[in-house]
Formats: C-alpha cells, structure tokens, sequence
C-alpha cells in the first residue's frame, strides 16, 4: 500500500515536470558544494578583503573566495556518498562534472538595506559539444558527463557562520542546473540530438548580444532568456525544493512563499515587460553611468532589431557548425524590424502570453504538496 | 551586418552557445567595487 502511493506520488511528480531521477545527483552536489565551504573556512583558506558600495548601504567589507571541483572529485564525492544508489543513478548517469563555485561574505545589513535576498545564488550551467556523447564504461556501464557548473554565491556574514543556512538555496540552484543536464541527457536519448531544441538559439542569441554592453536592450535579452520553455521547465524543480523546505497549510501559506522563489520573479519580470516603459528608459540619461552607456546604445539598438533576422540566421548557422541541432527560425517580417516600437510591442505580447503561461505552472504546484 | 562571432575563440563561441543562466549582474548588482584587493585571512 505505502509503496504504491509513494509510486503514485512520483508519477503525479513527474506529470508536473519534476522528474525523480534528479533528485539523488541534486541532493548530492548540495551536500558537495556545502562540504568544500565548510572545508574552505574550516581550513582558514585566504579571503580577499575588499571595500565596496552597496546600494543604501554605504562602505562594506566584503570578503571573497573561489573554489574549483574537479570533475574526478565531484564523481568520486557522488560515487562515495551514502546517499547514492547505483540504480537510481543508472537512469540519469551524470558521471564526471566540474563546478567552480565562487562566493562573496558581506554584512547581513547589506542585503537587506540594498533589498537583495539573502544568500542569493547566480548559477549557469554549459556543455561541450565536440565530445558530446553518452559514453559507456568498460563494464558498458553508461555514462553522461558533458555538463560544466558554476555558481556564484552571495551571502550574509550569518551565513558563512552557519554554512547550513545556505542549503535550502544551494540544492534548488543545484536541482535547476542539473534539471539542464537531464533535459540534454533526454533529448539526446530520445532523438540522438544535441541542446535545448529550437529555444536554444534564443538563448544563445540573448548570450552573444548582451556581450555588447547595453543597459535598456540588455533587460529586454534578460527577459527573453525568462521567455524560454527549457528554462521554464528547469524553474519547477527548483521551486519544488523551496516548496518542499517550507510549512505551507494552506493556498495563502503557498503564496507567502512562492512570492519569493525566481520562478515568481520571472512571472513578473515576463507580465510587467512594457514596451513603452523600456523606449522611455533608452531616453532617460540621469547619471554619468547613463551618458557612458545610454548614448552609444541608442544607434546600436536601431541597428540590432535592424539586422535581427540575420544575426537570428548567423547564430543558427554558428550553433549547427558546433555541433548543436537546431532548425531555421522563422524571421519577423520587416515591418517589425524596421521600427524599434513594433519590435519592442511584437515582444511584449509574446512575454505576456508566455507570463501566463508559466503562472499556470505555478499554480499546478499547489497539487503537488 | 556585422559579425559578432568574428574574432572568438572556439571555447567562447562555444560558451556563448550552450551557456544557460547567465546572470544580468549588474541588473541587481548588490555593490560596485571601491578599493584595491588586498588579501586576508578569515576569521
């Protein structure tokens, strides 16, 4: 009885987007990525002390390290954990996967005066495409290890007094940025085809071109990011371990905490887009920061969403001589590219629709707890 | 147009391809620095 409603359990799960053959690797890396700070503080490793200016906070001390997993140390910390179960990780066989993690301390104060979370966490997750493969072991074991992890983590001095405070945090980073490695490891099975599919050119489009430094256009290529439907599945998981952290009776319990996970802050950034609102901000120069970078991005904006079809085109041809699949996306027509306000107005709409379309899977949430 | 694959590496075109997540740091960027680094010990 109690294995068949664990079973319908999972299956609910899964039918959600929250798959369990990421869980075992998800809790592991966190309990990995906490192992080395403890290390790293217990072992009096150097910080870097430097001063800074934190947003209505003033001067601040803030405190730096970085450490860098091996891909042989994260196999060898999975494989020896109690928590690994051979079975388990035969149906997603993530093998040999480095992660870098950096980390600033500053004061609780900071935080909460500048209105950041704390901890807050940046993670990214990238893959190799030239020896893209699921690989297999001399006991023809099969094994996936394309992935590469970074994170970066901010956090509060409070924090870094008790490391464990940060764990609720690491491990639903951990479990968005191993979700992108499953989805690989799927496609990859079902079809033999490498990244995220069709979306992946968008994201790489948002990559290459905020690499041109531009304040306005780079939010509007952060919010197209947000757009996307891999990203949007990946931002399940990951709430779910909030969700899962937290005491929650009720749908208004539910709410109090969803309010501060990414996936809510995504909704909003994607339903609040406004096209006027971010024409009116590119004319907007009220500090010297904004004549360095507002004046020359006026021109360069013009000529972006001028060539975009090209530049969508260039990226498509750039991601298939990689190594990546991925189809021709269809252009907008001209009378979009050639007027910034129609451009800016045809994303808004799409933003919009996909807002909703990832509040609905928010709100399915509630049934999983 | 101009190409702005031109003049990367293969590991950047590579990063720029497959990389997800990539954070707008200075979007919400909690300070700006002030000081030169200098290093220290912990505790």
């Amino acid at each position: 009885m109690l294995k068949n409603q664990k079973t319908k359990k999972i299956r609910i799960n899964e039918a959600l987007g929250v798959p369990s053959e990421i869980d075992m690797i998800t809790s592991i890396f966190a309990d990995l990525v906490k192992s080395k700070l403890f290390e790293y503080k217990n072992e009096n490793k150097e910080l870097e002390t430097n001063t800074v200016e934190v947003k209505n906070y003033g001067d601040a001390e803030k405190k730096s390290g970085s450490f860098r997993i091996t891909a042989e140390e994260s196999w060898d910390f999975v494989k020896n954990s109690d928590k690994f179960n051979p079975q388990e990780w035969r149906k997603f066989p993530l093998y040999k996967n480095p992660i870098l993690v950096s980390f600033d301390i500053l004061p609780d104060d900071a935080f909460s005066e500048s209105g950041m979370d704390m901890p807050t966490i940046n993670a990214s997750h990238k893959f190799g495409t030239d020896e893209f493969k699921v690989g297999k072991l001399s006991d023809d074991t099969e094994i996936f290890d394309v992935s590469m992890f970074e994170f970066m983590i901010y956090m509060g001095e409070s924090n870094w007094d008790n490391v464990e405070t940060l764990r609720p945090k690491i491990d639903s980073v951990i479990s968005h940025e191993v979700f992108h490695a499953f989805q690989l490891y799927t496609k990859y099975i079902k079809s033999k085809k490498i990244g995220f599919g069709k979306e992946n050119v968008y994201n790489s489009l948002s990559n290459l071109l905020k690499t041109e430094f531009s304040p306005d256009f780079n939010k509007f290529l952060h919010v197209l990011y947000l757009s996307l439907r891999f990203e949007h599945q990946a931002r399940v998981p990951q709430t779910v371990r909030i969700l899962k952290n937290e005491k929650i009776d009720n749908y208004n319990d539910f709410m109090v905490v969803i309010k501060k996970t990414d996936m809510w802050d995504d909704i909003i950034k994607l339903k609040s887009f406004s096209a006027d609102k971010l024409i009116e901000d590119m004319d907007k120069i009220e500090t010297f920061f904004d004549i360095m970078t507002k004046g020359p991005q006026k021109n360069f904006v013009k000529e972006r969403i001028f060539d975009w079809n090209d530049v969508v085109d260039r990226v498509v041809e750039m991601s298939n001589k990689s190594g990546l699949n991925v189809e021709p996306i269809r252009g907008l027509s001209s009378k979009i590219t050639n007027d910034p306000e129609k451009f800016f107005k045809y994303w808004e709409k799409y933003f919009h629709r996909r807002g909703d379309e990832l509040f609905r899977k928010l709100t399915r949430l509630y049934g999983l707890l | 147009m101009k190409d702005l694959f031109k003049d990367l590496t293969k590991e950047e075109i590579n990063e720029l391809l497959t990389k997800t997540d990539v954070p707008l740091t200075w979007f919400n960027k909690l300070y700006v620095e002030k000081s030169e680094n200098k290093k220290d010990k912990n505790q």
